[in-house]
C-alpha cells in the first residue's frame, strides 16, 4: 500500500517553547491512523503543521511523495488535505449551506459539482439537510461537529484529518460520529484522527501513535495496544477495567441491608413526653424525690440543707429549686472516697472517677438502678445520632475506672450495635481495626478524633475505611477542627456529646443530627444556666454555668451541682422534631476564661476567630506572659493549613490580628508556624499556657 | 434549593425547552444530562440569567428570579462554570479567583479610589481566602500565572475554584469534565464530592456518564427541550425512555 | 516575624503610595535643576494630558470600551471654566468643579444610551459627539469666542498667590496629576478594578459573578469625562486663551494613541504615554507636516507587536516568560508518560498576541 503521509523528524516552536520534538509519523492510503495524547501533548500544533496553518522549525512532511512542508492551507487543501477542526469552528452567523461552501472555496468547483458534493454530505448527515438554512451557531453540539465533518468532505479530501470529534458530545452522538468515521473508512478515506478518547480512538483505527509532551512514546497496532495492561493504566485510567458502579453498590452494602429489611429491631428510647407540662410534672416529681432522697440517705446533704433552712416538703414547685443549696466541686473532695453517698454500701455496685485534668480526681458511686438508667439515655444519645443495631461502634476512649469506656461500650450494647471496645491510643491498632472491622462509628476525645484523621489522610487510606460517624466528647472543639475532622475521615458526621462523671458519665446530651444544638436528657437532669458572679437565673439564650440537679440518680445525687462549664439554653422547638430541652455546645469552663488587660477572653473565642481565617490550621496555643513592667503579653501561635507557604504568612498574620483587635478587641501578637508543628495528643490537648505570675497555690 | 416550574424557552419558533419542572434540593448533587440539542445549556442560561425564558418559573429560595439580569442572580448566591470555559485570560490566576469574590466587595469606586484601612483589611481577606480556594484545587503554586498559560485541565479548575471560593448557595457547573482525561477527570470527581459533602447545593451538567453515576443524589434528564425523566442514577439508568433516547449501546466511554 | 522582617512587609504592603511618594519628590525636585520655561511648559502640558489619559485608559485599557471623542470632554471643561470665570465671575476652584459636575451630567446622559453599543459603534457615537460639540466650539462665537478663541482666563491661586508662572504651574500640575495617578492606582487594584478588568476580558462572564457591567461602564465613562474635564480647566487657567483647534477629533486620537502606547491596562504606562505622544513633535520638528503619519506610524507599529502597548506588553510578556520556564523546569523532572503542559495553550496565547488584541475594533 502506498504511504499517503510521511512526518519525518517535524519539529515546531512557538516562541522560545518548543512544541514537537522530531515526530515521525506514517499513514498508508486507505488507513485510519489516530494520534491519542492528553492535553498540551502537541496534538493540534501537529495538524496545524500538517495543515500549513503553523510553520514547523524542522523536518519535513511528505504527501504522496511530495515535499509539502511550507506549504500554506489553501495549497494544501488543493492538495487533497481538510481538516475538521477541534472544537467544531463552524462560522456561526453563516448558515449550514454557507459553512459547506467554505469547505471547498480553494478549489473553485462549478456550481454543478459543489451542489453534487453537497447533495453527499447531506446524504451521510441527513440532519445537517433538514438545518441547511440555519445559522450555525444555533445547532447543537452533535450537529456542528457533523457540519464540520461535512465541510471537510466537500473538498473530497485524499486525507481527512480529525480533530478531537468526540469532545463535549454525548456517548450516543459520539457513537454515531464514529459510525460515520468507519463509513469513511470503508469508502477508502484515509483518514488520521487525533483523540484524547484513547478508547474511542483505538477502536476506530487500524494503527496508533500515541504523543506525550511532544514525543511519540509509543505506536503499533491499535488492536495490541487497546490490550496493553500498562497502556491501560496510563492514558485509559483503572476507571474503565471495572465497572465503577458495582463496586459502589458493593461497599454501601450495609445501608442497602437495612433499607431491605425494615423488619429489623429498633428500639426506641427516647422519651414519649409530647409537651413541656407532661415533662416538667415528671422534672418535679423526680426533684421531689431526690430532695426527700438525698435528705433522708446523706448525712452531707441534710447538713446542707438544714444549714440552708429547706426541707423536702418545701419543693412543691419546680420554682423551688432556687431555694435549694449549691454543691460544688469541694463537696466532692471533702466527701472522698464516696462523696455525697445517699444509700447504704450494699446497694452500691460500681465507682467511677474522672480524669483529674482540672484539679483532685471526683469519684462518684452508683447503684445497678443507676447503671441501667445510664445505658438507657446513653443508647438514646446513640439513637439520637442515628446510630443502629447495624452499626459498629470503635469505643477509643479510657476504660478502667473512667466513665467513658464503659458508657460507650454498653450504651452501644443496649442499642443492639456491634461495640469494638479498644480503648484509648495505640494509633496504629485502632487503624488496623478500623480497616478489619470496617467501624462505621468513632469515638474519642476531640484531640484523639485529629490524630486519627491526620493519620488517616497520611496513610491515604480514606475510602478504605468505613466511618460515617464521630461522637466525641469531653473536650472543646473548634469548627475548623471539626471540619478537618469530617474531611481527613472521608466526609463522616460529627457528634459532641455531653457529660460529666459527676452526672453519670459522658452521654447526658448529644448534638443533633441537624447540628445546630445539643439536647439533653431533660428527664433525667435539670439544668440551670445562672451568673457565675452573682448566681442569679439568667434568661434562655443567655451565656452562663450549667447547674445541674438530678432526678433519679441513687448512689451519690446532685443537687444543684454548679459544673463551671459555660452554655446557654436555646429556647423553641428544633428542626429535628426532638421535644427534649437544648443547649448549645459548650463554650469553655468558666475557669478558662483567659483575663488579660481587663478583658475576659474565651478561648472558644479565639477558636472562632480562627476557624473563620482562611489558610490556618486548626491548632493552636496562647502564651501569656507579664514583662518587667507588668504588662501582659499574649502570644497566639497558630499553625498554617496544609500546603500553605511561608510566602502568605505575614498576610495570614496581619489578618489575624486584626481580626483578635476587631472582635476581642485586645492586640496580641501572632506566630503561624508549619502544619503539624504543634503537638497532638490523645487526650484533651492543653491549649493555653499562662506563665504569669500566679497568686494562688493551688 | 431551586424549583422550576413549566419552564419554556422558544427562540423564533423553535422551541428549545417546553414546560420543564423539577427541584433541586439542599445540599445534593443534581445532575442534569441529555442528549446535545436537549436543551442543557440553553436551560443553565434560563437560570443564570443570560436568556430569559418565554414563560414558566424559576424560584430560589422561594424569591423568583426568572428574567433578573445575571448580575444579579450572582448576587443572590448562584454561581457557574461555562462549557466553554470563560476565564480572564490576561489577568493572573489568583486574580480569577478573586473575581468570584466580587459580590464580598464593595461597589463604591470613590471608596476604592480612597482605599481606606477597612477597604485593604478586606482586600486581604479575600486575598486569603481565594489562596486557600486555589490551593484546595492544588493550583496555589500557579497563583501569579496569567491564566491563558496554564494547561487545559487547570484552567478548567481555575473555574472551579472561581466559582466555589464565593461560598454560593448554588453552583452550577457546565461540562466540568469536557476535555479532560480520565485522572483529571477523577480528580473533579473527587472535588465535588468534597463539595457536596461541606454542604453545597449542586447542578452539574454533564455527558460523561460514570462521573453521573458515581456522584449524582438525583438525575434529571431532558430530551429535546422535555423533561423525560427524573429519579436516583440507579432508576435513570433503567427508564426505557432515557436508554432510547441516551445512553444507547455505552461502549468504552473512558 | 523580626522587626526587620516585618519593616520589608510594611513597605511592601504601601508599595504604590510609597512609589508615586518617590516620583512625586523626584518631580518636585526637578525645577530645582531645570528652571528653563520652555522645558516647564512641556512637561506641564504632558501633566495636563496624564489627568486625561489616565481616565481614558480607565475607560480603554480596563473597562474595555472605545472612545474617540474625549477632547469634547476636555474641551467641555476648558471653556466651562473659562466662560464661568471670565464671563460669570465665579472663583476659579469651585467653578472648574461645578464644570465638573455639569460635564459628568452630560458624560451620564450620553452614557447610558451609547454604552449599549460596542466595538466599532461605539466609537463612531463618540467620534459623533466630539465633532458635535467641537461644531459648537466653533460656531457659538458669542460665547466661545467662535475660531479666534477665547482670551483673558485668569489664573488660578490661592488669595494673592497666584500659579502664573512655569515654575509654580510645575507644582500645580504635577500635585494634581499624582493625586489622580494614586487614586486610579488605588481604584485598579481593587476588587471594583477588577472587576472592570474583568468586564474587559469577558462580560458575559463578569456578569456572571455579579459585575453589573452596564452600570460599571456608565461609571467609568462618567469618570473619565469628569478627569478629562478637569484637566481642561486646569488646561484653560495654565494657558489662559483656548481655541477649538485643541479640542477636535485629532486630539481624541492623541489621546488615544497616548493610552495605546503606554499601556493599556497599566496606569504607570499612561505616564509613559502621555510623555511621549507630548514630546514627540518637539522631536520631529522636520516632521511639522507629517506630524499625524507619524502618529499614525507609531500606532500601527505599536498595535503590530505589542498590542497590549508598552507597558503592559512587556510586563505581561515577562510574566508569561516566568511562568513558562518554572513549567519547563518541572516539566523536566518527570517521566515521559506525563501530561503535557502549556504548549497547546502557548500556541493559543500566541496566536492571540499576534492576531492583535485592540479593543477598539472589538
Amino acid at each position: 500500500m502506498a504511504t499517503m503521509l510521511k512526518i519525518e523528524n517535524l519539529t515546531a516552536h512557538y516562541g522560545a517553547a518548543q512544541a514537537l520534538f522530531g515526530v515521525k509519523l506514517e499513514v498508508e492510503q486507505g488507513q485510519t491512523v489516530s494520534l491519542v495524547g492528553a492535553n498540551g501533548a502537541g496534538k493540534s500544533t501537529l495538524l496545524k503543521c500538517l495543515l500549513g496553518l503553523e510553520r514547523p522549525s524542522g523536518g519535513r512532511i511528505m504527501l504522496d511523495g511530495e515535499d509539502v512542508t511550507r506549504s500554506g492551507p489553501a495549497k494544501m487543501v488543493r492538495f487533497g488535505v481538510s481538516l475538521s477542526p477541534e472544537g467544531r469552528e463552524v462560522f456561526s452567523h453563516l448558515s449550514v449551506t454557507e459553512n459547506l461552501q467554505l469547505g471547498a472555496i480553494p478549489l473553485k468547483l462549478s456550481r454543478s459539482e459543489e451542489q453534487l458534493r453537497m447533495a453527499e454530505v447531506f446524504d451521510r448527515f441527513p440532519k445537517l439537510h433538514e438545518r441547511r438554512q440555519q445559522q450555525a451557531g444555533t445547532l447543537s453540539g452533535g450537529e456542528q461537529q457533523m457540519l464540520a465533518m461535512g465541510r471537510a468532505l466537500m473538498a473530497r479530501p485524499r486525507l481527512l484529518l480529525l480533530d478531537e470529534p468526540s469532545l463535549g458530545l454525548a456517548p450516543l452522538i459520539v457513537d454515531d460520529i464514529f459510525a460515520i468515521i468507519r463509513q469513511l473508512a470503508r469508502a477508502g478515506t484515509t483518514i488520521l484522527l487525533v483523540e484524547q478518547n484513547a478508547a474511542r480512538a483505538l477502536s476506530a483505527s487500524d494503527k496508533a501513535y500515541l504523543l506525550a509532551n511532544g514525543k511519540i512514546v509509543e505506536q503499533g497496532e491499535s488492536s495490541a495496544l487497546l490490550n496493553d495492561p500498562a497502556l491501560r493504566s496510563a492514558f485509559l485510567g483503572a476507571a474503565s477495567d471495572e465497572k465503577p458502579a458495582a463496586s459502589r453498590l458493593g461497599a454501601a452494602g450495609l445501608t442497602n441491608i437495612r433499607l431491605e429489611n425494615p423488619a429489623m429491631h429498633t428500639r426506641n428510647f427516647m422519651p414519649d413526653f409530647s409537651t413541656r407540662e407532661e415533662l416538667e410534672a415528671h422534672q418535679l416529681a423526680g426533684l421531689k424525690w431526690t430532695v426527700a432522697h438525698a435528705y433522708e440517705g446523706s448525712a452531707h446533704y441534710r447538713r446542707k440543707f438544714e444549714e440552708a433552712d429547706v426541707a423536702p416538703e418545701d419543693i412543691t414547685g419546680l420554682a423551688d429549686l432556687h431555694k435549694l443549696p449549691f454543691t460544688t466541686a469541694d463537696d466532692l473532695r471533702d466527701g472522698y472516697p464516696f462523696p455525697l453517698r445517699s444509700v447504704p454500701f450494699e446497694q452500691l455496685v460500681r465507682v467511677h472517677a474522672s480524669s483529674g485534668t482540672t484539679g483532685k480526681r471526683k469519684v462518684l458511686c452508683y447503684t445497678q438502678k443507676d447503671l441501667d438508667d445510664w445505658t438507657h439515655f446513653f443508647a438514646r444519645s446513640y439513637q439520637m445520632a442515628g446510630v443502629t443495631a447495624l452499626d459498629r461502634v470503635q469505643v477509643a476512649v479510657g476504660y478502667g475506672v473512667w466513665t467513658a469506656g464503659m458508657g460507650f461500650q454498653l450504651g452501644a450494647e443496649k442499642i443492639g450495635a456491634l461495640s469494638v471496645p479498644i480503648g484509648p491510643g495505640n494509633i496504629d491498632m485502632q487503624i488496623q481495626f478500623l480497616l478489619d472491622f470496617q467501624s462505621t462509628v468513632f469515638c474519642s476525645t476531640a484531640s484523639m478524633a485529629l490524630l486519627m484523621a491526620e493519620e488517616i489522610h497520611k496513610r491515604g487510606i480514606a475510602d478504605k475505611i468505613a466511618v460515617k460517624k464521630i461522637i466525641y466528647g469531653s473536650e472543646r472543639s473548634s469548627r475548623s477542627m471539626r471540619q478537618k475532622i469530617s474531611d481527613l475521615f472521608g466526609g463522616a458526621e460529627l457528634f459532641d456529646i455531653t457529660g460529666l462523671t459527676e452526672l453519670y458519665g459522658p452521654g447526658t446530651g448529644i448534638e443533633c443530627p441537624d447540628h445546630d444544638c445539643i439536647h439533653y436528657w431533660g428527664d433525667y437532669y435539670l439544668l440551670e444556666i445562672l451568673d457565675p458572679e452573682t448566681l442569679q437565673p439568667l434568661p434562655d439564650g443567655e451565656w452562663g454555668e450549667m447547674v445541674i440537679t438530678t432526678l433519679c440518680k441513687e448512689g451519690s445525687p446532685l443537687i444543684r451541682y454548679r459544673t463551671r462549664d459555660i452554655t446557654r439554653k436555646i429556647p423553641g422547638a428544633c428542626t429535628c422534631g426532638s421535644v427534649l430541652p437544648r443547649h448549645s455546645r459548650i463554650r469553655g469552663r468558666s475557669d478558662d476564661t483567659i483575663k488579660f488587660r481587663g478583658v475576659n477572653i474565651y478561648p472558644s473565642g479565639i477558636d472562632t476567630i480562627l476557624s473563620a481565617v482562611p489558610g490556618l490550621g486548626s491548632e493552636y496555643q496562647i502564651h501569656l506572659k507579664r514583662d518587667d513592667s507588668g504588662r501582659d503579653h499574649m502570644n497566639l501561635v497558630v499553625e498554617r493549613a496544609e500546603g500553605v507557604d511561608m510566602p502568605r504568612v505575614p498576610e495570614l498574620i496581619q489578618e489575624v490580628v486584626h481580626q483578635v483587635k476587631k472582635q476581642l478587641l485586645v492586640s496580641v501578637k501572632v506566630e503561624v508556624t508549619e502544619y503539624g508543628g504543634l503537638p497532638r495528643s490523645e487526650r484533651k490537648s492543653q491549649r493555653v499556657f499562662d506563665n504569669r505570675i500566679q497568686d494562688e497555690i493551688v | 434549593m431551586l424549583r422550576l416550574d413549566n419552564l419554556s424557552k422558544n427562540f423564533g419558533g423553535l422551541p428549545a425547552l417546553s414546560q420543564v419542572s423539577f427541584t433541586v434540593p439542599a445540599a445534593r448533587l443534581t445532575a442534569l444530562i441529555g442528549p446535545n440539542g436537549a436543551g442543557k445549556s440553553t436551560l443553565i442560561n434560563c437560570i443564570t440569567g443570560v436568556l430569559s425564558p418565554s414563560s414558566g418559573s424559576i424560584s430560589f429560595k422561594g424569591q423568583e428570579i426568572a428574567g433578573l439580569a445575571a448580575h444579579q442572580i450572582s448576587r443572590l448566591g448562584i454561581n457557574r462554570t461555562f462549557q466553554n470555559l470563560r476565564l480572564f485570560p490576561r489577568l493572573d490566576v489568583l486574580d480569577n479567583v478573586l473575581t468570584g469574590l466580587t459580590n464580598r466587595g464593595g461597589r463604591s469606586m470613590l471608596m476604592a479610589m480612597l482605599r481606606l484601612p477597612y477597604l485593604r483589611h478586606r482586600e486581604r481577606n479575600m486575598k486569603l481566602k481565594a489562596l486557600e480556594s486555589l490551593d484546595r484545587f492544588g493550583l496555589g503554586e500557579k497563583a501569579a500565572w496569567p491564566a491563558e498559560v496554564l494547561a487545559y485541565g487547570d484552567k478548567k479548575r481555575v473555574e472551579l475554584a472561581r466559582a466555589v471560593v464565593g461560598d454560593p448557595a448554588l453552583l452550577l457547573l457546565d461540562e466540568p469534565v469536557a476535555g479532560l482525561n480520565s485522572q483529571e477527570t477523577a480528580a473533579v470527581g473527587e472535588q465535588l464530592k468534597q463539595l457536596r459533602r461541606s454542604g453545597h447545593t449542586i447542578l452539574l451538567v454533564e455527558h460523561d456518564m460514570e462521573l453521573v453515576m458515581e456522584i449524582a443524589d438525583q438525575v434529571v434528564v431532558l430530551d429535546s427541550g422535555r423533561c423525560i425523566a427524573i429519579g436516583t442514577p440507579e432508576e435513570v439508568r433503567r427508564n426505557p425512555l432515557v436508554l432510547e433516547a441516551y445512553l444507547g449501546t455505552m461502549e468504552a466511554t473512558a | 516575624m523580626s522587626s526587620r522582617e516585618k519593616f520589608f512587609y510594611a513597605l511592601y504592603q504601601h508599595r504604590t503610595g510609597l512609589t508615586v511618594l518617590a516620583v512625586s519628590l523626584l518631580l518636585l525636585a526637578v525645577p530645582v535643576f531645570e528652571d528653563n520655561p520652555y522645558t516647564l511648559g512641556i512637561s506641564n502640558l504632558i501633566a495636563i494630558n496624564v489627568i486625561v489619559v489616565l481616565g481614558l485608559n480607565l475607560f480603554i485599557g480596563y473597562a474595555g470600551q472605545i472612545s474617540l471623542g474625549h477632547a469634547a470632554f476636555f474641551g467641555l471643561g476648558a471653556y466651562g471654566s473659562a466662560i464661568a470665570t471670565t464671563n460669570f465671575g465665579l472663583p476659579p476652584w469651585p467653578a472648574m468643579f461645578l464644570v465638573a459636575t455639569a460635564v459628568a451630567l452630560v458624560a451620564l446622559v450620553l452614557g447610558i444610551p451609547i454604552l449599549r453599543l460596542s466595538g466599532h459603534y461605539l466609537a463612531m457615537a463618540t467620534l459623533g459627539f466630539n465633532f458635535t460639540v467641537h461644531a459648537v466650539f466653533l460656531e457659538w462665537d458669542e460665547l466661545t469666542g467662535g475660531p479666534s478663541g477665547f482670551y483673558g482666563i485668569p489664573y488660578l491661586g490661592f488669595g494673592d498667590f497666584s500659579f502664573d508662572d512655569e515654575v509654580r504651574l510645575h507644582y500645580l500640575l504635577w500635585g494634581c496629576a499624582m493625586l489622580c495617578l494614586l487614586l486610579c492606582l488605588n481604584l485598579v487594584r481593587s476588587g471594583v478594578g477588577r472587576g472592570l478588568s474583568a468586564l474587559a476580558e469577558d462580560e458575559t462572564a463578569a456578569a456572571a459573578l455579579g459585575v453589573d457591567t452596564r452600570s460599571a461602564k456608565v461609571k467609568v465613562f462618567v469618570l473619565s469625562a469628569v478627569m478629562a474635564s478637569l484637566a481642561g480647566s486646569l488646561f484653560a487657567h495654565c494657558y489662559s486663551f483656548i481655541s477649538p483647534d485643541s479640542f477636535g477629533i485629532f486630539t481624541s486620537t492623541d489621546m488615544v494613541i497616548m493610552v495605546v502606547v503606554g499601556g493599556m491596562g497599566s496606569i504607570w504606562g499612561s505616564l509613559l504615554g502621555a510623555g511621549l505622544i507630548t514630546i514627540l513633535p518637539e522631536w520631529m520638528d522636520i516632521f511639522e507636516t507629517y506630524k499625524d503619519f507619524v502618529h499614525g506610524a507609531i500606532l500601527v507599529l505599536v498595535l503590530m507587536f505589542l498590542p497590549q502597548g508598552l507597558v503592559s506588553g512587556i510586563v505581561y510578556e515577562i510574566k508569561v516568560r516566568m511562568a513558562l520556564r518554572r513549567n519547563d523546569r518541572s516539566g523536566l523532572e518527570q517521566p515521559t508518560v506525563d501530561y503535557g503542559q502549556i504548549t497547546e495553550d502557548r500556541a493559543l496565547a500566541g496566536r492571540d498576541l499576534r492576531e492583535g488584541q485592540t479593543n477598539a475594533a472589538a
